[in-house]
């Protein structure tokens, strides 16, 4: 199957420079700047309302900014020439019910000049045995894989995904994952707006977390944990918890009967540590942080900041 | 990370604003008009209401009651009358209702952020609201041959169906101007609005001839009242000798409602 897709080497794909988006009075971004970088899985996060689906909606270009500029494929959004190489999964809530998988998909191809074949289109979004099937007599996951069946058939170098696990069922999440590294792996740039942690656990090389139409965190996944949420150790060593914390990257200890917990934003110097200077640590149990503590974290911050 | 090499996949010999050459674009709106029509066909609601209606009014007034029309061969007025319902309702649900259901569902905004030239999709619309002009036309047709009295050559047959096909430009225009303005949920009522007194006040439901003076200036003033006489003058029986005058007045209509549309279209695509 050749899914490759063809992108600049470490070249900016999306450049976002003070972009403003309101609506009537209301300020859905508030001069937003950053860059995606191509071949890179950009997850936006945020609560409801933060300005995620607003940003996806300017980037494809449905919407316009009311200020600054937005630059993709080094076209402007919405550009003929940048909608030839992106594909887009919005949340909608209708697609002609009467029409089946295979006419949709076919309708679609045929707006690409090199789009995937039908096959491949089928094989990708998990729609196998259904082409004949009405859009109507799809279950709502099924409806699902075929948004993003849409968005992929064009063979794009650069996707918008609008939480595009949120209907699917726990394998299908997983396949579509799955689908999603390898497009990923072919050089295809993602945007994909998520509430779902562990998607973005899976998918993120690049988190964007909004806040009010702010942005409040860009960097990496390892940024966004390293900042803002701590792994935990908990073992039966006979260290003494006031040397513990004397530890670089040891941020706090607490003693709870025979157990240690230490609170670290490094975990494997401080493992590796423990292990050397007590060698009968026993019930040794790490957490590590994830981008939702981060997340959390970094949200109740801002809101008590504000 | 793999190492790519950048080769542009938009290098295809240069077509047109979009970049598609016409031959492209012909193979998508044959697609997309194909898709439309087979869309509508599989919709009994649609289908169903738009073919129903026009050969209800046909069977009821022309084949079984025959009402006299004044100076008209009754059966011939009564074929074109309920042949453009038809035609004005699949522009006006077809065309104009569903694109504001696509709005409000969010399917007109993934055929806009695709490739397709989105002037293609309602283009599409229109061939769809064609085709079906020419479905319904050729049934009522063929009941009146059958049953009623009609004689029509297979001349005034076909130029009857073109007229009617290409007077429907102006009503999908109008479906245009609606589709884009109103809303999802609204759309069905207020086309409602405009349909029925439109038939009315045009003609087609109580004849043009028996209106007072008044109300048959007003009729002058509406596009169906010109496709009607058109429609009738394409079969030789219309009284009316200006048929320039009627399609005039039809290709001003097309021209003002789809600038009205486009300057909606362009209000909404650009907040």
């Amino acid at each position: 199957m050749n899914l490759e897709t063809h992108s600049p080497i470490d070249s900016v794909v999306i450049r976002v420079s003070d972009v403003t988006k309101r609506f009537s009075n209301q300020v859905a971004l508030d001069r937003v700047s950053f860059e995606v970088k191509a071949g890179a899985n950009c997850v936006l996060l945020g609560p409801n309302g933060a300005g995620k689906s607003t940003l996806l909606n300017l980037l494809a270009g449905a919407l316009q900014p009311s200020a600054g500029q937005i630059s993709v494929l080094n076209n402007s959004a919405g550009h003929p020439a940048t909608r030839r190489q992106t594909g887009v999964m919005l949340q909608i809530s209708g697609v002609p019910q009467t029409l089946t998988v295979a006419e949709h998909i076919n309708s679609f191809r045929s707006y690409y000049v090199q789009p995937l074949s039908f096959t491949e289109v089928i094989q990708l979004s998990q729609l196998g045995g259904l082409e004949k099937k009405k859009y109507s007599a799809l279950s709502v996951g099924q409806k699902q894989k075929l948004h993003f069946a849409l968005a992929i058939c064009g063979r794009p170098s650069l996707l918008f995904l609008d939480e595009p696990s949120s209907s699917l069922d726990v394998q299908s999440r997983l396949q579509l994952w799955e689908q999603i590294d390898k497009l990923r792996a072919n050089s295809c740039t993602f945007v994909v707006s998520t509430h779902d942690f562990q998607e973005a656990e899976h998918l993120a090389s690049h988190v964007i977390v909004f806040h009010e139409g702010n942005i409040i965190l860009n960097g990496t996944p390892e940024d966004l944990r390293a900042n803002f949420a701590d792994s935990r150790i908990s073992c039966d060593t006979s260290l003494d918890p006031r040397e513990l914390i004397k530890l670089p990257h040891v941020k706090r200890v607490e003693k709870i009967g025979n157990l240690t917990r230490l609170f670290v934003n490094e975990v494997e110097n401080t493992v590796r540590h423990i292990l050397s200077e007590d060698s009968s640590t026993s019930q040794l149990e790490i957490k590590c942080a994830t981008i939702e503590d981060a997340y959390l974290h970094l949200l109740t911050h801002t809101e008590h900041d504000n | 990370m793999p190492i790519y090499t950048y080769l542009p996949t938009l290098n295809m010999t240069t077509k047109g604003a979009m970049g598609y050459s016409l031959v492209q674009l012909l193979r998508i709106l044959y697609t997309e008009s194909k898709l439309e029509v087979i869309k509508c066909l599989r919709l009994p609601a649609f289908s169903s209401s738009i073919l129903s209606f026009p050969l209800i009014v046909y069977i009821v007034c022309g084949v079984l009651i025959d009402i006299d029309v004044q100076e008209i061969r009754a059966d011939h007025y009564w074929l074109v009358a309920a042949s453009s319902i038809g035609m004005i309702g699949t522009s006006l649900f077809g065309f104009g209702v569903y694109i504001a259901i696509e709005r409000g569902q969010g399917w007109l905004l993934l055929k806009r952020v695709s490739p397709l030239p989105v002037y293609i999709h309602f283009l599409a619309k229109a061939f769809m609201a064609m085709v079906f002009c020419a479905l319904i036309t050729s049934l009522l047709v063929g009941i009146s041959l059958i049953f009623g009295s009609a004689d029509l050559g297979i001349q005034q047959i076909f130029v009857l169906i073109v007229t009617q096909m290409f007077c429907s430009l102006p009503f999908c225009m109008l479906g245009l101007v609606m589709g884009c303005a109103v809303s999802a949920n609204s759309a069905h009522a207020i086309v409602n609005l405009i349909y029925l007194p439109m038939l009315f006040l045009s003609g087609i439901i109580v004849p043009y001839t028996y209106f007072p003076p008044w109300l048959q200036s007003v009729a002058h003033y509406l596009p169906s009242f010109h496709s009607v006489q058109l429609a009738l003058s394409a079969i030789d029986a219309s009284n009316s000798v200006n048929i320039f005058l009627h399609i005039s007045v039809l290709i001003v209509y097309t021209i003002v409602l789809l600038g009205i549309g486009v300057m909606v279209y362009k209000k909404m695509e650009n907040v």
